[in-house]
């Protein structure tokens, strides 16, 4: 039954009949617990979800002190005593239909069904075993916290708000998901928030009608702008300082029942290359390490491809030795260096994919048998040049170094290779201008992902081309309304 | 939904990569009395585009007559750069031009014209974002190729370098060539800050590098000039900042990027003006741009009905105020 069909039917006086509706709609699911028992001279059952509740605190803190109460007299009185004298639990709504009784309880509330009553209280009893905090995987830090977000909703929220102790940290939670029924905590600091950020987004969230909830990828769509996108308008962190830094920065974030991960809105291309660590090491050696990054991320994407063009059409980039050097060795390999090159890329993604998904034991297995049984074979039969495979190698490893651009870059290297091994340097050139509309076009509610490079904001600068020092910055006072194109 | 305004370095980013691929494609003898006369022309052609300067601040808008011939304008405009291209295509080695089967210069073109479609399909304030990037990126290329010339060539080659068409021809060349103040009409209404400033910062860059660009076309061709075609390619190909090794494939990435963009700008503002002019044609407005400018590129235009044209173009605005003043009298 729809969540719409399901706020539709009320909870009615009869307690009979409601134990009967919901067991009926549950379709007698074995992990609804329905406990019949006779409170303060009234018929009552409370209702839970085996498993997502805690059985003690249920026994200590609700069943014990209800059912002990002396004879009450009327239902509604009974109902005034437990919410007023006996304070069972700190979140304690009440429910007058089934939709909203369904969701608490499979959110680990306990329901108390009242005989004479056409509301029950709900008391917040959740129990449910989840992960604990851990240190993020795939955000690796050195200087900073080392908490990663986990799968728990409130445990992320109150990570968030043990950093920001700020009134103006607003959270606010909204159900998604018609099966799913999944909260989403959306997050901002009222004072930094552009209002306009906030209307687009609450309408965009609005407009989401999915099934299921289960992952960022099913939001972020809806949060980013519209059209073909080779890079994502809306960020994803697992660091719950991160998310922190960005909300000061007047972003909002979007935090998912169950997933690790908090979506961040709006998302820029140079934050692409900026980590926590960059604000705990000296300006001058962070600067370093920034155009470090941004040229990894050039030959991530573009040596294989500029490689295979200048071997074999424009030659007299390279000086002579050096062009001696690769003409000797490819003249050894008996395939094309298309063919190679993109062999080699395959391989290396048939490899990288392989040891995300086997288990662990088995990964380290994989980087043996890639590493020194295919790559030293390839190269020592000589079905691979060496300078080919160093190429390669060093692209591929230059990418480690931005790897949540990981998918668009794997993408890019393959299509800049197409195009430079058929129409050498005039297609890269001709691609790179594609590429470069195609990411100045992807904007987020109005602001432009290319921002501050262009449009261009000198201010911007300060942790962009360089990083400023703290004294410097704190006299900016950002927000990423500086960057909203009007 | 109102369109976001330019700033002022989009809108010189997009007017200056049109004049760069213009002068890459500037064929005839270049001399030091031609680098004068593109920067006497610039000089001469902002204090025309005064009037109109006046009108934006005054926020008038041009009649629909003068907005039709100004979209003429940029469409004949864009039909003359890919005539460029197609002439200069077969001057620059590129790949398709070893394939057999299609014509190497047919191939590079219609490839650059599908980028220029696929650009200005993806609207005006993309392409302004990335023109100043793409911008940044040639200027310092040809930053690269004019310190490589200056440092290894034999300053004697200015003096041998020989324009056949004279100062007066020089400068109406500089006219013919700047076809882009019909986007300049198009896009200044619609760009940030002081009208005044932005196309006063415009004609400027425009006069410097016009002026580089020829010079160092004419230091390094200098000995050579009458055996060249085009001297700004030939310049390109001429100069090499190292012993061991060459760069004119580079200038073919810059050259085909620099094409994209300027071919690109002019089917987005001429876009923009049809859909002002005609708002109901919404669909397909880059397509049909990019297709009569393709049908522009084959009608016989002579550089001195360019030159009246631009000049024509940038005197319109002041009928207008005249015309404004006239009915203010009365």
């Amino acid at each position: 039954m729809r969540p719409d069909e399901l706020s539709r039917i009320r909870i009615s006086h009869d307690l009979e009949h409601n134990i009967t509706t919901i067991q009926s709609i549950a379709h007698s699911s074995a992990d609804l617990l329905v406990d019949r028992f006779t409170a303060g001279g009234v018929r009552c059952a409370l209702l839970c979800c085996e498993g997502m509740v805690s059985t003690s605190v249920i026994t200590e803190l609700i069943l014990e002190p209800v059912t002990s109460l002396p004879d009450i007299g009327t239902p509604g009185a009974l109902l005034r005593y437990i919410q007023d004298r006996l304070l069972l639990s700190l979140d304690r709504p009440e429910v007058t239909e089934l939709d909203s009784l369904f969701r608490l309880m499979n959110s680990g509330f306990a329901v108390l069904l009242i005989d004479g009553l056409e509301k029950a209280p709900a008391f917040g009893v959740q129990g449910y075993p989840t992960r604990g905090i851990q240190e993020p995987s795939g955000e690796a830090n050195i200087m900073g916290a080392h908490e990663g977000f986990a799968e728990s909703l409130h445990l992320n929220m109150s990570l968030v708000r043990r950093r920001l102790k700020s009134p103006e940290l607003v959270m606010e939670i909204i159900t998604k998901g018609d099966i799913s029924r999944t909260d989403l905590c959306l997050c901002y600091l009222q004072d930094r928030v552009p209002p306009e950020l906030l209307a687009h987004i609450r309408r965009s969230l609005g407009k989401m009608k999915l099934e299921a909830v289960l992952s960022t990828g099913y939001v972020r769509p809806f949060l980013e702008g519209k059209g073909f996108r080779i890079f994502d308008s809306a960020g994803t962190t697992e660091r719950p300082d991160v998310l922190s830094s960005k909300l000061i920065e007047g972003r909002v974030a979007v935090l998912i029942d169950g997933v690790p991960y908090a979506v961040v809105v709006p998302r820029l291309f140079c934050e692409s290359f900026q980590t926590l660590d960059d604000y705990a090491f000296k300006p001058y050696y962070v600067t370093l390490i920034r155009w470090i990054k941004y040229a990894a991320f050039l030959i991530t994407v573009l040596l294989p491809a500029v490689y295979t063009a200048v071997v074999v059409y424009h030659p007299e980039l390279l000086n002579s030795t050096l062009l001696m050097l690769l003409v000797e060795a490819e003249k050894q390999a008996p395939l094309s260096i298309l063919t190679e090159t993109a062999g080699v890329l395959l391989m290396y993604e048939v490899i990288r994919e392989a040891g995300i998904r086997l288990p662990k034991p088995v990964g380290g297995a994989v980087s043996i048998v890639s590493g020194l049984i295919i790559g030293d074979a390839a190269v020592q039969s000589g079905l691979v040049s060496t300078p080919l495979l160093t190429m390669t190698a060093l692209a591929v490893i230059s990418g480690f170094v931005v790897p949540e651009l990981n998918p668009q870059v794997t993408v890019l290297r393959f299509a800049f290779l197409i195009a430079g091994s058929t129409l050498g340097l005039f297609g890269i050139g001709l691609l790179a201008c594609a590429v470069l509309i195609n990411i100045c076009a992807t904007e987020d509610f109005g602001f432009p992902y290319t921002a501050p490079i262009s449009p261009f904001r000198l201010s911007g600068m300060q942790d962009t081309a360089v990083r400023a020092g703290f004294r410097k910055m704190q006299e900016r006072d950002f927000t990423v309304e500086e960057y909203l194109e009007k | 939904m109102t369109e976001k305004q330019l700033t002022r370095q989009q809108l010189a980013a997009m007017l200056l990569m049109t004049d760069a691929f213009a002068l890459f494609c500037l064929r005839g003898g270049l001399s030091a009395v031609t680098a004068a006369a593109f920067a006497a022309g610039c000089g001469v052609q902002f204090v025309l585009a005064l009037p109109f300067v006046v009108t934006v601040r005054r926020g008038r808008e041009l009649p629909r007559a003068a907005m039709w011939t100004v979209l003429a304008f940029v469409v004949l405009w864009g039909g003359g750069l890919f005539r460029m291209l197609w002439d200069t295509a077969e001057l620059i080695f590129t790949v398709p031009g070893n394939s057999g089967a299609i014509s190497g210069r047919m191939l590079t073109s219609g490839l650059i014209a599908a980028v220029c479609v696929y650009a200005a399909s993806e609207g005006r304030q993309a392409l302004a974002r990335a023109s100043v990037i793409a911008a940044a990126l040639g200027a310092v290329c040809l930053a690269v190729v004019a310190v490589s010339a200056a440092t290894g060539s034999d300053w004697h080659g200015l003096t041998l370098a020989h324009s056949e068409r004279g100062f007066l021809g020089d400068f109406t060349e500089c006219f013919a060539m700047s076809g882009g103040v019909s986007t300049l009409i198009l896009l200044l209404p619609g760009t940030k800050g002081e009208p005044f400033a932005d196309t006063g910062a415009y004609f400027a860059a425009k006069g410097v590098i016009s002026a580089v660009v020829i010079l160092t076309a004419a230091l390094v061709t200098g000995g050579i000039m009458p055996l060249v075609t085009c001297p700004v390619i030939t310049a390109a190909q001429l100069s090499q900042p190292f012993q061991t090794q060459r760069i004119d494939a580079l200038f073919l990435m810059i050259f085909a990027i620099f094409a994209v963009f300027a071919l690109a700008v002019q089917t987005v503002a001429a876009a923009g003006a049809l859909g002002r002019l005609i708002p109901q044609f919404r669909r397909l407005r880059s397509a049909a741009v990019t297709a009569a400018m393709l049908g522009a590129a084959f009608l016989p235009i002579s550089h001195e009905i360019r030159a009246v044209g631009t000049a024509v173009l940038l005197l319109m605005p002041a009928a207008v105020l005249v015309t404004d003043r006239i009915g203010g009298r009365k």
